[in-house]
């Protein structure tokens, strides 16, 4: 058997709420002060990402993004039973958040 | 529930002014503290524009519609929905087997609620035996298979898959998700859009989503299987949802298209089948096992069929 197993509790629903790049995060812990509801902690090894701890908890409220000072460090994801659809109203296509070969991206900023 | 609407209902954002869009979209949910990041940037970057896109509302028994609650949390009280199909599920649906218990498939033999319409004990009990005896016979006079190395090859690619694979997804996520579209496209409210949507959302789980779970161990791999498996069921229960085009009560099956209870013309089993990767509707009358090429009473049947 060439794959180890590894022994393990399930994974913790909804979902992992927050993925971390480590090749982009630079560990300054930016994400873990901010969080509302301390689903992060900071990683014991100085300069390291945070750990997602308690995944359970996120209220995806996007703090944790929103502080972060480097662009697609952190980013938060929708669990699965939570993605809603949308359909084009000229043509009829629908979509959905997730989906394989998604359309490009609405580059539209927030008002104001 | 009278038809006078169809769902999934949308929110027909490009329908309205420019300056009342701007207001909800661009304004509201765009700066809004719990929306910014979860809503407006997560949709929009997966290519959602408000000037030409309908979003969606998920669908709800009217009781939580507008609620301000966890719509897909099954421990929210408001939101715990009972599970609507329940009793059709017992006695609704299942495999098509003749009076040896056999189903269309050379060699395979159903019993118990795997039948249509089959379900409890007593049933379970004398079918059980009964399709295992009948599938021993077979067993005896079948002559052996040649073991196709391709097809072994295939399936062990198959189960496998996402052993190892580097994936953003736990079984239990993927799980949730399989549940969430059944209750919303195939539960008390659908109709012919929504289970047609609901297959839609379900093939799209499969080809992103369900290649993307990862599992760390035999334990989780063989959960990501029965969830694979679900999806397959949840297939044949929208397409045989989708073919049955009336209301039952005794069922408890409504279709929002078709609100009329039980019409007679309705009075039947509704078949589908897969034919060369095509699902194909058919249908049998209620008891096909006492109507001819069947003789009229189980005891004729039992004595020309059990082989004892």
């Amino acid at each position: 058997m060439k794959n180890k197993a590894y022994l393990v509790a399930n994974p913790l629903t909804p979902c992992q709420a927050v993925i971390i790049d480590p090749k982009l995060c630079n560990g300054c812990n930016a994400c873990v002060e901010v969080c509302r509801t301390d689903v992060l902690v900071p990683n014991p090894e100085k300069g390291k990402p945070p750990i997602v701890i308690y995944p359970d908890e996120c209220w995806f409220g996007g703090c944790c993004v929103e502080s972060c000072p480097v662009p697609g460090a952190i980013r938060m994801q929708h669990p699965l039973n939570q993605r809603m659809g949308w359909k084009r109203k000229e043509t009829g296509e629908y979509f959905r958040i997730g989906m394989k070969n998604p359309p490009p991206p609405n580059t539209k900023p927030p008002v104001g | 529930m009278k038809g006078e609407y169809v769902l999934p209902f949308y929110a027909d954002l490009p329908g309205m002014p420019e300056h009342e869009r701007r207001a909800i979209f661009g304004l509201m949910v765009g700066n809004e503290g719990k929306t910014r990041l979860g809503v407006y940037h997560t949709y929009t970057q997966a290519g959602f524009d408000p000037d030409k896109d309908m979003l969606q509302a998920n669908v709800l028994p009217p009781q939580l519609a507008g609620q301000f609650v966890p719509w897909w949390d099954p421990k929210s009280k408001l939101a715990s929905a009972p599970q609507w199909r329940a009793t059709a599920f017992i006695g609704g649906g299942g495999l098509v087997v003749d009076w040896d218990m056999k189903t269309n498939i050379e060699g395979l033999y159903a019993a118990g609620a795997q039948t249509a319409g089959g379900g409890g004990h007593a049933g379970a009990a004398s079918t059980g035996r009964y399709a295992g005896r009948k599938a021993a016979d077979y067993a005896k006079t079948a002559t052996e298979q040649v073991i196709d190395r391709k097809q072994v090859d295939e399936e062990k690619v198959r189960v496998y898959a996402p052993v190892g694979r580097k994936g953003d997804i736990g079984w239990k996520e993927l799980q949730a998700g399989i549940c969430r579209i059944m209750q919303d496209y195939c539960g008390e409210y659908k109709g012919e859009k929504t289970l047609e949507l609901g297959l839609w959302w379900l093939n799209s789980i499969r080809e992103s989503e369900a290649e993307r779970t990862y599992v760390r161990n035999p334990h989780e791999l063989a959960r990501f299987l029965e969830c694979m498996v679900r999806m397959t069921v949840g297939e044949i229960i929208m397409h045989a949802s989708l073919a049955r085009r009336a209301s039952s009560r005794f069922l408890d099956f409504k279709r929002l298209d078709y609100p009329q209870m039980d019409p007679p013309e309705w009075q039947k089993f509704v078949t589908i089948r897969l034919e060369n990767g095509e699902v194909k509707e058919g249908e049998l009358p209620f008891e096909y096992w006492l109507k001819p090429p069947y003789a009229s009473t189980y005891k004729e049947n039992y004595d020309q069929y059990c082989g004892l």
